[in-house]
């Protein structure tokens, strides 16, 4: 056999005609699907804007100390008041009594070592500014307690019905329609009601009454998945070898069930807020001056019909508020739109 | 392309709520609360004129419990009730204590007659040719149904309390007081007889055990509890107290003696058994049924004894267990709204039988057939009333007043044809309403002002010298009017708990340790007076005043309000003194060695300092407030001292304050009548003197002048008496009496023939008209 | 199908019993003193007032008696017996101050009147939405259609409400708030209006009134919009992907290849069958809308079922929450019946068995 002339051009024969890509070091890394994800995610405008959003929340959660350094001795997710009167004061206006430390960048820029109300204060002289910077930690740990626990027992739930079946399925669904009867918000606003009493006005009831009501979405979804994982040829294999029940479930098929209401669940961190405020509204809130978004918000609420003048008090908590639930949204609907299978293969 | 929607996207955000907000270009310096403050002669006259003058819309956030003037008893419904049922007498327009007759033909006093000598008779001449709304004719029988009615139906959350004390004497607050009293005596009389009848030769537990069956079963009978004498008897502390009777009969001096004993043990173990009181009918609506017909229809006449009428004199006479110098004033409000006998009996009221009174006792709005219906011989015609949204009054085109019933005011018809109150919980949309001109009056919370001033074009200020408002001016075409300063006639105070609740099973977590280490206080914290003295000592009324009631407020001098029988401007009062304060805390004693803490080598609570948690129901903005500059005030005067603020909901507060587990609470007194007695009474002996645990000794001396001061009818030594008793409160200093707010009403500017008289709830619609 | 019908009614007793006894539950936590706070407004002036309270209602009793009491009455006094929930006594309201069953009669059409005309709005323009921004997938409609709905859950409900409400009632004053202008009223308590359905605007056509049937719908624009504002993302989305898989389908390219019009493509033969799945959602909106709008009717007024459930709830009412809770759990079951056999009908694939 002669030696060719020339190199084989067999290769590149064959990516010219398939028109394969070329796979980069992190496609490796996280195999094509996840890679997918990210490429959709990274891509989008909608999402990048919404990722931007939740880290520069996250920014100022974990800087709030040295954003709005709190009051000394003094628990910090109290926002610290002015005073007592009723009527809101404009941004800029100065401390009169007791201000918090002045926090390290202020003076640099405004030359000046008076500490002022920089977005105004509130109805009852609750410090805005303060309020926006700890309101975003309360945001973030309700958020993210509230889905864990919510998600937790969303999924043992789930798990059980789907894996067992029979009796106990149709109990624990019986359950879960018990606990879809009421509207989501009323079964809170109950719940909190009751328990204030006995726990005190705190977030802890609220948090407590939003986790009792918010877990039955994610059983039902993750029953759903694994009911159509468990019929798979794997796991019916390992059923024929005697593999344990317990081991089944956890090593072979929630691993293959969970992944979309992860990801889902994890959306929901951003719009806790949102419940937050509305119970804020109803009269079942965290305690006066807790620096919680909702609650500056209804702080708020009797001003909203005068924003000619009172704008600030609206409007600073409100566009963290909307800011940062828009954010998640943002990131959620991108999220959906390249995790939906329907989608794939699509750009 | 894609990378500009990134940028939309946040972009749509704030220009939504930008846009939304009236583009707030540059932030306003000042809140404009000044703006009322102009000078007269700077508006031109403008027309103000509504969408419909016929119409009165009155938007609200309360709402009527129930239209029954009986048992209403708030301001809602009351104000519905004034408008549609007419009184014997009225207050002459905005003055609270000077009264004019209504359907009475004058206002009797000692001086013409209708006053007996000894205050206990009072008679008031009906008025003839009024008609009911439903064309009825109103007849002194019907005034005396009235009253009998509503002290019979009684039910503690009824204003009848306010009755049955001139009625049947000091201290009865219900009909269940009297039928308390009487089932004790006869069940009393009862074991008095069957001890005396007892063998006492033969006498042992069988015995006991017989007598005690009697006794049970003869109570029974009256008051249609099931006690059980069995089991009664079983009941071990029971058994105790037996076995201890019959060992001390053993020792009984005499005869009589031992009865007595037997008795006492008998009565003891049934009072027990029962509930442990005698009041247990109160609001016990099927327990009143079941009593005893004869002891029934005994009380029942012992009512109608005390209202009679007279329908061919046109009389009614009230005849009182002891003169009662508010009376007329009690008769004056709402709750004496005079109502239809035949309408009411029947609609399903009581039948006017005393035999059967207690069958219709403690009625609540759950079943009360005059929740919703009404027919008096007022200027308005109740329409109809849509639960949570709106009531709706309609004029009476025959009002029967031809005469106006004092200078200055209407006859004839009303000139508003309706009046629309509507339920608006949110008060942006309230605001709203009113900003359309779609509400001509609006309730506004004082938190809310700030944004209606600039709506303001005309003030109308109050003068407290002619307890009256001075002449509007106006300063603007803006569309409202406002009234303002006029005082109101409540308070809230601070009141200190002597002896705090605690136990060693379940301590009170408010008290800290419960001890008098630093850390917490002991239960008798407040009985100290010095203590007591520094809290007051400690309160700023100006920081109170300024910032939580607008600057709208003025302390107040003693228990009583200005212009009362005893109120001096100048009287004993506290005010605001840090020097003073820690002064009164070196003064306190608390642990009893007889050595002021300040120079107490052991350590007392001046150098061991102390904490509790002083708690306000949530809501209350103006609770929290003082709290707060109670708290501040004394952690300024020793930092050993700290008070934490706890917001509790209103179901915890109300336990704990009944539970009085609370150090300090918080509360609002709104009086039923403008007299000194409405305020005493409550403060010392009833509602907060008993919640405070006041000591009994200090009780019983202040209770002597306060009877004293009721029953006097001359306002001169009437004011001797308060003044007495002011010195005195002062220096047992129980509460810390705070301030006297003044009141603000908005109105459109094309409303006119508003006036405010203070204890009046609501607004008197037939004096208003519209343009 | 009917034994589906029946095993679904055959829910409704068991959710119902399920729903009342976990509220009776939640109650264990408060004492009797708590619970007779409902019927106190601040310190009674009468000290005997709390006691009175708790001896009438029984709050001292077990929480088991309690609920037993409720649910089959009790003998209140010798002659007088209180029937309980199966006797059909929902109770009286404390915060209502009416019985509850007449709450619930007077709210509901006027929730049921929202929500049906609110279904329009949030499912029409929620799926044009969906199905403009499918076609042009990815492209500046897509985009924006998407932003400006996420906008709108993002927003906190009474904001947005008080919002609206500043500008087109206090500002244009264009539309008020409440159900009718007082003049309607007039007209409904006078009796020159016939009321047959309750819900204003059938009425009105009803009766030929175009005036009160304007008035009315004047005063539902703002709800509506704030509903439609807050719901549009939802739909959008689950619209446009479910049209962005049946563009994919190869009927629709078949269609295409047929060289029929592209606006044909897409209304006659794609959008039809990407309808199917929001048939669910739909459903759950209605549901979700029946139930009551707490927010919404609180920021405008509006007597719905929702903001006295609300109230009643907040204030630890709790006749009136329990009766409230029946009655929504028996909406609901009936309205997830209604939209599964709905589905059904149209949609072959699915047989209801």
């Amino acid at each position: 056999m002669a030696q060719p002339e020339t190199a084989s051009p067999a290769p590149n024969v064959l990516a010219d005609s398939i028109n394969m890509r070329k796979i980069g070091r992190v496609e490796r890394f996280l195999g094509p699907e996840y890679y997918r994800i990210l490429r959709g995610l990274l891509t989008t405008p909608a999402s990048i804007a919404g990722l931007f959003l939740i880290t520069l929340f996250a920014f100022i959660a974990i800087a709030a100390p040295l954003i709005a350094p709190p009051l000394p001795n003094q628990n910090p997710y109290k926002i610290p008041r002015d005073g007592f009167s009723p009527d809101p004061k404009p941004p800029m206006t100065e401390w009169r009594r007791l201000p918090p430390p002045l926090p390290f960048w202020w003076k640099p820029i405004m030359g000046t070592d008076k500490w002022v109300h920089l977005m105004g204060t509130a109805s009852g002289q609750w410090d805005i500014f303060y309020g926006v910077i700890w309101g975003t930690r309360t945001a973030f740990w309700t958020g993210i307690l509230i889905t864990s626990v919510t998600l937790l027992l969303g999924v043992l739930i789930g798990t059980v019905s789907a894996y067992y079946g029979g009796l106990l399925d149709n109990i624990l669904m019986r359950i879960v329609d018990v606990f879809l009867t009421l509207p989501f918000i009323m079964a809170a606003l109950i719940l909190a009601a009751v328990l204030i009493p006995k726990l005190g006005r705190s977030v802890i009831p609220t948090v407590i009454a939003l986790i009792a009501f918010g877990w039955m979405g994610y059983s039902r979804l993750v029953r759903g998945d694994i009911l159509s994982v468990r019929e798979r040829d794997y796991v019916l294999a390992a059923r024929v070898i005697g593999v344990k029940d317990s081991r089944i479930m956890f090593t072979h098929i929630l691993p293959n069930a969970i992944f979309p209401t992860l990801v889902i669940a994890s959306l929901d961190v951003g719009t806790y807020v949102l419940s937050f405020a509305a119970l804020s509204f109803l009269g079942i809130g965290t305690d006066i001056g807790y620096a919680d978004w909702g609650q500056l918000l209804s702080f708020a609420r009797s001003w909203i019909t005068s924003l000619g003048t009172y704008w600030y008090i609206v409007v600073w908590p409100g566009v963290a508020l909307v800011l940062y639930v828009l954010g998640w949204n943002l990131l959620g609907d991108a999220l959906r739109d390249v995790l939906d299978p329907r989608m794939r293969g699509r750009s | 392309m894609r990378k500009l929607f990134a940028v939309l996207s946040l972009l749509i955000v704030a220009s939504m709520l930008l846009a939304a907000c009236g583009a707030p270009a540059a932030p306003q310096t000042v809140v404009q609360t000044q703006i009322v403050e102009v000078t007269p002669t700077a508006a031109p006259p403008a027309e103000f004129k509504s969408k419909d003058p016929t119409t009165l819309v009155n938007v609200v956030f309360g709402e009527p419990e129930t239209l029954d003037p009986a048992l209403d008893y708030e301001t809602s419904g009351g104000e519905i009730i004034a408008n549609v049922y007419d009184t014997l007498i009225t207050y002459e327009r905005e003055k609270p204590t000077t009264f004019v007759p209504m359907l009475a033909l004058e206002v009797p006093s000692v001086a013409n007659g209708g006053i007996s000598a000894d205050g206990k008779s009072v008679t008031f001449k009906i008025r003839t040719g009024i008609k009911f709304h439903d064309g009825a004719d109103l007849t002194p029988s019907d005034v005396a149904y009235t009253f009998q009615r509503g002290v019979l139906q009684g039910g503690t959350g009824s204003p009848q309390w306010l009755m049955t004390e001139p009625f049947f004497g000091i201290g009865v607050d219900d009909m269940a007081a009297i039928v308390g009293d009487k089932l004790s005596a006869k069940a009393e009389e009862k074991a008095a007889a069957l001890a005396g009848a007892a063998d006492l030769a033969a006498f042992d537990a069988t015995a006991f055990g017989t007598l005690f069956t009697d006794l049970v079963t003869y109570y029974n009978g009256l008051s249609g509890f099931a006690v059980d004498a069995a089991a009664t008897l079983a009941v071990e502390e029971n058994v105790t107290a037996v076995n201890e009777m019959i060992a001390g009969l053993a020792t009984a001096a005499d005869d009589a003696a031992k009865k007595d004993a037997i008795k006492t043990a008998a009565l003891d173990m049934l009072f027990a058994a029962e509930g442990g009181d005698a009041y247990a009918l109160y609001d016990d609506a099927a327990g009143m049924a079941k009593i005893d017909p004869a002891l029934a229809k005994e009380i029942g006449e012992m009512a109608m004894a005390a209202v009679v009428a007279d329908d061919a004199a046109g009389t009614v006479t009230f005849n009182l267990a002891q003169a009662w110098g508010p009376f007329l004033p009690t008769l004056a409000n709402f709750w004496g709204g005079i109502m239809d006998k035949d309408w009411t009996i029947a609609n399903g009221g009581w039948d006017g039988d005393p035999a059967t009174w207690h069958k219709y006792y403690g009625i609540t709005s759950e079943s009360n057939p005059f929740n919703e219906k009404m027919n008096g011989t007022g200027p308005f015609m109740f329409d109809h009333w849509t639960k949570g949204q709106e009531l709706v009054l309609v004029r009476n085109p025959n009002y029967w007043v031809k005469e106006p019933l004092f200078p200055g005011g209407k006859t004839g018809p009303a000139a508003l044809e309706r009046i629309v109150i509507k339920k608006v919980d949110e008060w942006g949309t309230r605001f709203a309403m009113l900003q359309a001109g779609d509400a001509d009056f609006a309730s506004v919370n004082r938190t809310d002002i700030a944004q209606v001033d600039p709506m303001v074009g005309e003030l109308c200020m109050y003068n407290l010298d002619k307890n009256d408002y001075d002449a509007c001016v106006s300063s603007s075409n803006q569309p409202f009017r406002l009234f303002k300063g006029s005082p109101s006639v409540s308070r809230t105070d601070a009141f200190m708990t002597f002896k705090i609740s605690t136990s060693e099973e379940s301590p009170n977590p408010l008290l800290g340790s419960g001890k008098l280490d630093g850390n917490g206080i002991p239960a008798d914290f407040f009985s100290d007076v010095h203590i007591r003295r520094a809290f007051n000592y400690c309160f700023d009324w100006d920081l109170y005043i300024q910032d939580a009631l607008a600057g709208e407020a003025f302390q107040s001098i003693g228990v009583g309000l200005p212009g009362m029988p005893g109120y001096e401007s100048d009287g004993p009062h506290y005010s605001f003194d840090a020097d003073k304060c820690a002064a009164e805390f070196k003064a306190a004693d608390l642990d009893k060695d007889g050595i002021a803490a300040g120079d107490d080598p052991e350590g007392d609570v001046w150098t061991t300092g102390f904490r509790m948690q002083v708690a306000y129901n949530t809501g209350n903005t103006v609770r929290q407030t003082v709290a707060e500059i109670l708290a501040g005030n004394i952690a300024t005067v020793n930092d050993k001292f700290q008070i934490e603020i706890v917001g509790m909901p209103w179901p915890t507060f109300l336990r704990n304050q009944r539970a009085k587990n609370l150090p300090v609470f918080f509360s609002g007194w709104v009086e039923d009548i403008h007299d000194p007695h409405n305020w005493y009474q409550p403060y010392v002996l009833g509602t907060y003197g008993s919640r405070q645990n006041l000591p009994a000794d200090a009780k019983a001396e202040l209770k002597e002048l306060i009877n004293a001061g009721v029953a006097e009818p001359d306002p001169a030594k009437r004011d001797v008496i308060y003044k007495e008793l002011n010195q005195k409160i002062f220096d047992l200093a129980p509460q810390i009496i705070m301030a006297v707010a003044t009141g603000r009403h908005y109105e459109q500017r094309w409303v006119e023939g508003f006036y405010s008289n203070p204890i009046t709830p609501g607004f008197n619609y037939y004096q208003l008209s519209k343009k | 199908m009917t034994a589906y019908i029946i095993r679904r009614l055959l829910l409704l007793p068991i959710l119902l019993f399920g729903v009342t006894a976990m509220i009776f539950g939640m109650l264990q936590f408060l004492s009797p003193v708590e619970r007779s706070a409902l019927y106190v407004r601040d310190i009674p002036k009468n000290e005997n007032v709390v006691e009175g309270i708790i001896r009438r209602y029984g709050f001292d009793q077990p929480m088991y008696v309690q609920y037993w009491r409720w649910l089959v009455g009790f003998q209140v006094a010798d002659d007088e017996f209180r029937p309980g929930i199966l006797q059909g006594n929902f109770g009286w309201s404390r915060v209502g101050t009416q019985p509850v069953i007449d709450l619930i009669k007077v709210r509901f059409p006027a929730t049921l009147e929202l929500a049906l005309w609110s279904v329009f709005p949030i499912i029409g323009i929620g799926l044009w939405l969906g199905v403009q921004a499918a076609v042009h997938h990815n492209g500046w409609f897509d985009q924006a259609a998407r932003v400006f709905s996420i906008v709108g859950t993002s927003f906190p409900t009474f904001v947005f409400g008080l919002l609206v409400l500043m500008i087109f009632y206090a500002n244009l004053q264009w539309f008020p708030p409440g159900r009718v202008s007082d003049w309607v009223n007039q007209e409904i308590f006078s009796g020159s209006f016939r009321q047959i359905t309750s819900l204003i605007t059938v009425d009105a056509l009803l009766n030929g009134r175009f005036d009160i049937f304007v008035d009315a719908i004047k005063h539902l624009v703002l709800p509506i919009l704030t509903l439609s504002y807050i719901n549009w993302a939802t739909f959008l989305r689950v619209t446009r992907s479910s049209m962005l898989e049946t563009l994919r389908q190869e009927y629709v390219t078949t269609a295409r290849a047929k060289g029929l019009r592209e606006s044909d493509v897409v209304n006659k033969h794609a959008r039809p069958n990407a309808l199917i799945p929001i048939t669910t959602l739909a459903g759950f909106q209605v549901v979700g809308l029946l139930g009551g709008v707490v927010i919404t009717e609180t920021v405008f007024t509006y007597p719905g079922i929702g903001s006295a459930a609300a109230a009643a709830a907040s204030q630890l009412d709790v006749v009136t929450t329990l009766g409230f809770a029946l009655f929504n759990g028996f909406v609901l079951i009936l309205a997830n019946l209604m939209v599964d056999v709905i589905y059904g009908f149209i949609d072959p694939r699915v047989r209801i068995s």
